[in-house]
């Protein structure tokens, strides 16, 4: 096990800045997930942990040795890919025992501990198969043991789950989170899949153009995003964004919103004055007002402000019926009830919990706290 | 302070192998095409007679040779017989890609006997319709003799049908290649398009026509591309099946290059010959082999 | 199969005249094929006085092989009347070492070159792309003379050289379009599992390769087999490959015209690669289609 420093990390390819200057430090044993969407640099960074891609500026330490020079083979490191890239001549004990056998570890030796990954994995009875012989969850679990068995400093994986069914996906998460349980063992995870990051992660970097967004605990992320990019990438239904101008009111800062009820126009003043942000200085200004929609659900209780609103659509997902609700011209997403049991139409009440509202500056996109 | 460990030598070996790999075979390339295309193209601007003769002497070689009957003669040639060769290749090889497209029993069967001729040399070719081309003892013989008096097959011996007695040789050996090329084609038709258009009512007819084949407008640009290379690189036909001849009738610029060079004593003609042959495919390949590169980026 | 044909449902009258009219085509093609094939075997078995009395298409009388030994083993070919034979093993021993050699730096070539891209991998590629369709007479003069300087003018070493180095271009291509279909992270997965450039391409490349093997090694089995050109530039006398010996056989001006014997010299050059083509063809189309990696 070892920590994982990443210094200033800059990566281009001719004139393109892939990587900004990246900087991350992981201690032992720690789960980080690498999010962003495609382009975003994250399986560059990946690569240049492990080894596949040259560092244009930077440094990358693994425990306390500067590895920018070492090769892939002498970092101690495994690697999941999204493709699984089981070797296809090999049959599936063959494939986990090839790093061991390229290491020079004596043929008994590996039989007993490609075994016991086996085991482990629950996949003894497939050693004999070959790659193409296997389904899906199959091939990630052998793609699993084949970086298990090395017993490496640190895993890698690049979007090992998102060739998977839903429910596999959900399956092989959990497994995963179980071995790093387990090994305690210090894990670099690439995903585009945010809920994959926020069930996995003790921390997410979020990367959009080649820079980090905001590297913080799961919680932290979803409850204090650091720009409006993050707020949005992260949480699903995603977060509602709404113009609003702050106004000085009786209590504090506040806002006019336009809300729909009984199909006519109704004004409603949103009390802001409980929020933590400072917002003396933004008033008469623009700013952005962020809701999840958890944070806007039907009926009436003393958690924030209540209002009446009309809904356009329900969209029940099983779990939870979502509302969309319209507001200054502009869909915005409710929770309404759990699970099917009530009908919602027509007007009703919401409340909105404006206290855990997040704000935003529109130009630079920065929450303001 | 932390130090970083040095490269290690046999590391930085590993990192230049695939270049050192790459390298005898790139070099052998360089060598043998690029430098030796230099090399000609130098000597075609020399008065090199018998043996090379290093000393320049402009485009003189050049005015020569275009004022040769017979290289006018082969370029003529070259003309008639690429363009027929190209075109019925690719008409027949089409047509029966269609055929052999409808669901045919012993299709495997069929398409070796289509495909067979790829397989041969074209000196057989050649010598193989020599033989059926005879004019005393071949086909011409055999219709005769079954009542069609005037029939004629000696095409090989005959000033104005040589050319096209080696249009007939080259389609036989290369109309089952643009076959094949087309049938892997029609099997890699989007099959929903299809779907979709005989549930619009059109015609088997009307979707070969209308959709298909227009849908394969790459692989003829590459049948097409092919075919003309290897009509402009035709050598061994024309000698295995008339000679050039008679005289030089049905001469070819690969063989009047062959003539000039190794029996006339003219090398710098000939050289002259060889770069103007690899100006014309070059004009046909450098833009398509661009095209094809460039578009594969993409994917 | 294309599916324009399974949804055409015309009545069944015309359907019936159409498929007769479709078979039709196709055998009246098939016999055009066919065609030469069939004199080429029948007047190889025929003697002269039935070739001359008969027709060109009439089957012969008996199965009379001799015109067969004869172009093996005693037909002149210039001045030596040896038959086909020394220039069969000449062709034979050319061929071999030239497919070998031209298969395994293609194979090494096309590897380097797609999955341990470096930069200028791609010009690379297209310069050697572009060796394909180089025209062969720009270069068999140079060629003549650097042979001359090797020493190796008018040997079969001589022309193991020229064909290794002139098929490489194909070579390279095929391997470097299989090459292209393998995925990346197999090549990385074996990296991060401590396998270097040659043990990857030993144990996980080479592995992939028999279908495009077998496409290289058709490929230019025939190509050298079949080679005209460089076989007439380059050699002499004893030392031609069996192409050029045959068209001397053929074309050899003294004596009586013996087609039969022409026609089984004709049969004995072209049986290697219409065997190969029999056996092995549609290992030649299924390689040259199939994708590398299943599944």
């Amino acid at each position: 096990m070892a920590s994982l420093t990443i210094k200033n990390a800059v990566k281009r390819y001719g004139n393109v800045e892939v990587l900004k200057g990246v900087s991350i430090d992981l201690r032992d044993g720690e789960f980080l997930v690498l999010l962003g969407a495609s382009g975003c640099g994250k399986s560059t960074l990946l690569n240049m942990i492990a080894g596949l891609e040259d560092l244009t500026e930077g440094e990358i330490m693994i425990g306390d040795r500067v590895v920018n020079d070492v090769h892939p083979k002498d970092r101690d490191i495994a690697m999941v890919f999204q493709s699984y890239a089981l070797y296809p001549t090999m049959t599936v004990g063959q494939n986990i025992a090839f790093g061991l056998e390229m290491r020079g570890v004596p043929k008994a030796e590996r039989a007993l501990r490609v075994e016991q990954v086996a085991k482990t994995l629950r996949m003894d009875h497939l050693l004999d198969r070959k790659p193409a012989q296997l389904s899906g969850g199959q091939r990630q679990r052998v793609a699993m043991g084949r970086a298990l068995v090395r017993d490496p400093e640190v895993f890698l994986f690049d979007e090992p789950l998102s060739n998977l069914d839903a429910k596999l996906r959900l399956e092989m998460r959990t497994e995963i989170k179980r071995l790093h349980k387990r090994l305690n063992a210090t894990m670099v995870y690439v995903t585009h899949d945010q809920i994959e990051a926020l069930t996995l992660a003790d921390r997410i970097a979020i990367l959009k153009d080649g820079e980090v967004q905001q590297l913080a605990s799961p919680a932290e992320i979803y409850e204090h995003p650091a720009n409006m990019f993050v707020a949005g990438l992260v949480g699903s239904p995603p977060m509602n964004f709404l113009d609003i101008t702050v106004e000085a009111g009786e209590a504090g800062p506040a806002a006019w919103v336009t809300l729909r009820a009984d199909g006519a126009d109704k004004p409603v003043l949103l009390d802001l004055s409980a929020h933590t942000a400072r917002l003396d200085g933004y008033v008469g200004r623009k700013v952005v007002m962020g809701l999840r929609p958890e944070m806007i659900s039907q009926g009436t209780t003393d958690a924030g402000q209540c209002v009446q609103c009309e809904i356009d659509v329900t969209e029940a997902t099983g779990a939870d019926t979502l509302c969309v609700l319209n507001w200054n011209n502009q869909e915005v997403l409710a929770r309404g009830t759990s699970g099917y049991t009530k009908i919602l139409e027509g007007t009703m009440d919401f409340t909105i919990e404006t206290e855990r509202a997040c704000l935003f500056d529109p130009e630079s996109g920065l929450r303001l706290d | 302070m932390l130090t970083r460990p040095p490269v290690k030598f046999i590391d930085r070996i590993a990192r230049a192998l695939p270049q050192i790999v790459v390298a005898p075979g790139f070099a052998a390339i360089l060598y043998f095409v690029y430098g030796f295309i230099i090399w000609t193209g130098y000597i075609s601007l020399t008065k090199s007679k018998m043996l090379p003769n290093y000393t320049l002497i402009g485009t003189r070689p050049y005015e020569r040779l275009f004022q040769m009957d017979r290289w006018s003669v082969a370029i003529e040639n070259l003309f008639i017989f690429g363009f027929l060769f190209v075109f019925v290749s690719v008409i027949v090889g089409c047509l029966l890609a269609v055929l052999l497209d409808q669901k045919i029993r012993a299709e495997g069967f069929i398409r070796t006997i289509y495909l067979y001729p790829m397989a041969i040399s074209f000196i057989i070719t050649g010598t193989a319709w020599k033989w059926i081309m005879n004019p005393s003892l071949g086909l011409e013989k055999v219709i005769r003799d079954w009542g069609w008096e005037s029939f004629r097959f000696g095409w090989t011996v005959d000033n104005n049908l040589a050319i096209y007695a080696l249009v007939m040789a080259a389609v036989w050996q290369a109309s089952g290649f643009a076959m094949a090329l087309f049938l892997s084609a029609l099997r890699s038709v989007d099959q929903d398009i299809i779907k979709a258009a005989s549930l619009d009512g059109a015609s088997p007819w009307r979707i070969y026509l209308r959709i298909i084949l227009p849908s394969m407008r790459p692989v003829f640009m590459s049948a097409m591309v092919i075919l003309s290379h290897l009509a402009i690189k035709s050598f061994d036909l024309v000698v295995a099946l008339t000679g050039g001849g008679p005289g030089y009738a049905s001469t070819l610029p690969a063989n009047f290059m062959y003539e000039m060079t190794f029996r006339r004593n003219e090398i710098a003609v000939g050289a002259a010959s060889a770069m103007v042959m690899l100006a014309t495919v070059a004009a046909i390949m450098v833009p398509y082999l661009y095209s094809e590169l460039r578009g594969k980026k993409h994917v | 199969m294309s599916d324009a044909a399974r949804y055409s449902a015309p009545r069944p009258w015309s359907a019936l005249i159409l498929r007769v009219l479709l078979w039709f085509v196709l055998i009246v093609f098939a016999i055009w094929f066919l065609l030469p094939a069939y004199v080429v075997v029948g007047t190889s078995l025929k003697d002269l006085d039935e070739i001359r009395g008969g027709s060109l298409l009439a089957l012969p009388h008996e199965l009379n092989f001799s015109a067969w030994r004869h172009a093996w083993s005693e037909a002149c070919i210039g001045v030596e009347c040896t038959g086909l034979k020394p220039y069969f093993w000449n062709s034979v021993s050319m061929a071999l070492p030239g497919v070998v050699v031209s298969t395994l730096l293609g194979a090494l070539t096309g590897y380097a070159l797609t999955k341990w891209k470096f930069k200028g991998a791609n010009l690379v590629f297209a310069l050697i792309l572009f060796g394909c369709f180089v025209p062969f007479q720009v270069v068999i003069l140079p060629m003549a003379q650097t042979l001359g300087k090797i020493g190796i003018t008018n040997t079969v070493y001589g022309l193991i050289l020229v064909h290794s180095v002139y098929g490489l271009a194909f070579t390279t291509l095929f391997f470097r379009n299989y090459y292209v279909t393998i995925p990346d992270e197999l090549v990385r997965a074996a990296t991060i599992d401590g396998a270097g450039f040659f043990t990857i391409f030993h144990r996980i490349i080479l592995p992939l390769s028999p279908p495009i093997i077998v496409v290289s090694v058709i490929w230019q089995f025939t190509q050298i087999w079949n080679d005209f050109l460089f076989g007439a530039s380059f050699t002499t006398g004893g030392a031609q490959p069996i192409t050029v010996a045959m068209n001397n056989l053929v074309n050899t001006t003294t004596g009586v015209k013996q087609y039969n014997v022409d026609m089984a010299a004709a049969l004995i050059t072209a049986a290697p690669t219409l065997l190969v083509y029999i056996f092995a063809g549609r290992y030649f189309v299924r390689g040259l289609t199939a994708g590398s990696v299943k599944g």
